[in-house]
């Protein structure tokens, strides 16, 4: 594979891989090496994709696994290297509560959270990049959407 | 409202150009290197297959060398059942009509049904018998050919090609082979 070929999955869903590996980890240094993992994994696999949305879906499909992985391999908690500061100081409002929201929530609420409001994704496209069942989604998604009320309400 | 804040939130998270070359650079050098590792598992494992090929075929010469010049235990061959096959592929003798020679006596080898004595009878025989030739005894509807392996013992096969091969199938003891043939004279 070539770097041009390389440089459009990049431009493509660059950016998609590495948010959803940094719902994951929280932290940036480690989501960028989930996307590095992930275009590794791209090259070295090669699949053949039907289309442009199968491609995402994979390639968000392997990223989750990879951050998994590296979330049961490191025994990591959530760290939080990105700070709070850094996001509210790039935007003129406070977005601080989410973020601290966010954290709060376990992986299996934030990626269905994450895969549902960020990449709005339905339930049937969530359980084919999860590989779950669709039920087992949709049960998911609204107790993590429970969960964000909650939280919510509690933050005001 | 949430998913706006949330949406703002991830959108500050970007690949930008500095950390997409950085990437492209270290993704590239890492395919080469795990293209060229690749490469080596190969060359390894085709290897390691030329290695086994060869170790097999050393194998399988000096196996049959030891096979042409192995002296067989007679005793291994009793706990050997014969092969039961309908009909040999043909018969290199004439049942009826061969006469084998031992200790100066000619015995006609012929049809004989009596299982028991190929099992059980035992006669001491003189060390300097030699069965030269095979012999074809039909027992039961099945043929079977004898041979002299050595001085001690009988060798026999059920199959005629076996039997021409050597390949020693079934064996019973001279004596007990004599036996049955005396005791159909």
């Amino acid at each position: 594979m070539d770097n041009e070929t390389l440089k459009e999955v990049i431009h493509n869903y660059g950016d998609s891989i590495l948010r959803m590996a940094y719902s994951y980890l929280h932290n940036i240094d480690d989501a960028q090496d989930i996307l590095q993992e992930t275009l590794l994994k791209y090259i070295e696999k090669h699949p053949y994709f039907e289309s442009d949305q199968h491609q995402k879906a994979w390639l968000l499909r392997v990223s989750c696994n990879l951050a998994k992985n590296f979330l049961r391999d490191n025994k990591v908690n959530k760290r939080d290297d990105l700070s709070i500061d850094t996001f509210s100081s790039n935007t003129e409002e406070d977005l601080s509560y989410i973020w601290s929201i966010v954290k709060c929530l376990p992986s299996k609420y934030s990626e269905v959270i994450h895969l549902y409001y960020y990449e709005e994704y339905n339930v049937k496209e969530m359980s084919q990049i999860l590989h779950r069942n669709e039920i087992t989604i949709r049960s998911q998604l609204k107790r993590a959407k429970d969960k964000l009320k909650v939280l919510l309400e509690k933050e005001d | 409202m949430f998913k706006e804040n949330y949406k703002k939130l991830y959108d500050q998270i970007r690949v930008d150009d500095k950390m997409e070359n950085i990437l492209i650079n270290r993704v590239s050098d890492l395919s080469k290197n795990s293209k060229s590792k690749q490469i080596n598992y190969r060359y390894v494992l085709s290897m390691c297959g030329v290695f086994l090929v060869l170790l097999f075929t050393v194998y399988q010469v000096i196996s049959n060398t030891n096979n042409s010049n192995k002296t067989i235990n007679s005793s291994d061959y009793y706990t050997k059942e014969p092969n039961v096959i309908n009909q040999p592929s043909y018969l290199p003798f004439e049942e009826q009509d061969y006469k084998i020679d031992l200790k100066g006596n000619s015995y006609s080898i012929s049809y004989f049904n009596n299982q028991e004595n190929l099992t059980y009878i035992k006669k001491n025989i003189g060390s300097d018998l030699v069965l030269d030739e095979l012999v074809l005894v039909n027992h039961n509807n099945v043929d079977y050919y004898f041979k002299s392996y050595d001085y001690s013992d009988c060798v026999c096969w059920q199959d005629s090609e076996f039997a021409h091969e050597l390949s020693l199938s079934y064996a019973i003891s001279i004596d007990e082979w004599f036996k049955v043939i005396e005791s159909f004279n």
